[in-house]
């Protein structure tokens, strides 16, 4: 997966994104164990002028490096990559604040635990409640912290409703 | 040889698994991503005799 990182890196480097973080499963690894899953959620803030976005300027960038589109997700360097715009608060305060991680010897940027808890609150899916749970256990929670983000991003009522507790 | 009840077995057996879980949490990033790959091989075993569409597996380098 370092060539991967290594390339995303080069995507930031090159200015076609403002900034990535590795959400979803993958995220997760950092804080617990590993679970199996399919492909690698890239969260990008992409800069605008505007309210559309284009991803097609970044697939070109990636082509070039021999990535390979295979519908939704693309091939990058030997792991299926899924990239997806920071679409709201939540999603951009979570690349924004994102953390330094190594792999091997390549950095990357990986959310918080605190937000990818939160992040998978949102979303809601079983695996995704699957999710809070192994890190509610297994990880290091700052609760003051996941708190904070709750209440700003209007999730503390869906929180009680699922009474999760660390 | 002295019995344990169930529960108390079923209890060893959990705080067991427990430890085992903190300690494949606390794995290096890269030995993870080993296991996962491994993982990913293995639920095709099992997609494949089910009859379900298989899952794609990574590359590492």
């Amino acid at each position: 997966m370092e060539k991967t990182l290594a390339i995303l890196n080069e995507l930031e480097a090159a200015g076609l994104v403002e900034s990535y973080a590795i959400g979803g499963a993958m995220a997760a690894f950092f804080y617990a164990e590993a679970v199996v899953t399919e492909d690698l959620d890239i969260f990008v803030l992409i800069k605008t002028s505007g309210s559309l976005i284009s991803l097609s300027p970044i697939y070109d960038f990636l082509k070039q490096r021999d990535a390979i589109e295979e519908r939704e997700h693309l091939w990058l360097a030997g792991t299926l990559v899924q990239l997806i715009p920071a679409f709201d608060a939540l999603t951009e305060e979570a690349v924004r604040e994102a953390v330094e991680k190594t792999v091997g010897q390549t950095k990357t940027r990986v959310m918080r635990v605190e937000h990818l808890i939160a992040i998978a609150l949102q979303t809601g899916r079983a695996k995704d409640h699957a999710r809070i749970a192994l890190l509610l256990e297994t990880a290091d929670v700052n609760q003051t912290c996941l708190q904070d983000i709750l209440a700003r991003h209007d999730l503390q009522i869906r929180w009680e409703k699922t009474k999760f507790r660390p | 040889m002295s019995g344990s009840s169930p529960t108390a077995i079923a209890e060893g057996l959990f705080q067991g698994k427990a430890r085992s879980r903190k300690i494949a949490a606390a794995l290096p990033i890269e030995e993870k991503l080993r296991r996962l790959v491994a993982m990913q091989k293995r639920a095709n075993e099992i997609r494949a005799a089910a009859g379900r569409p298989l899952m794609r597996v990574w590359q590492l380098d």
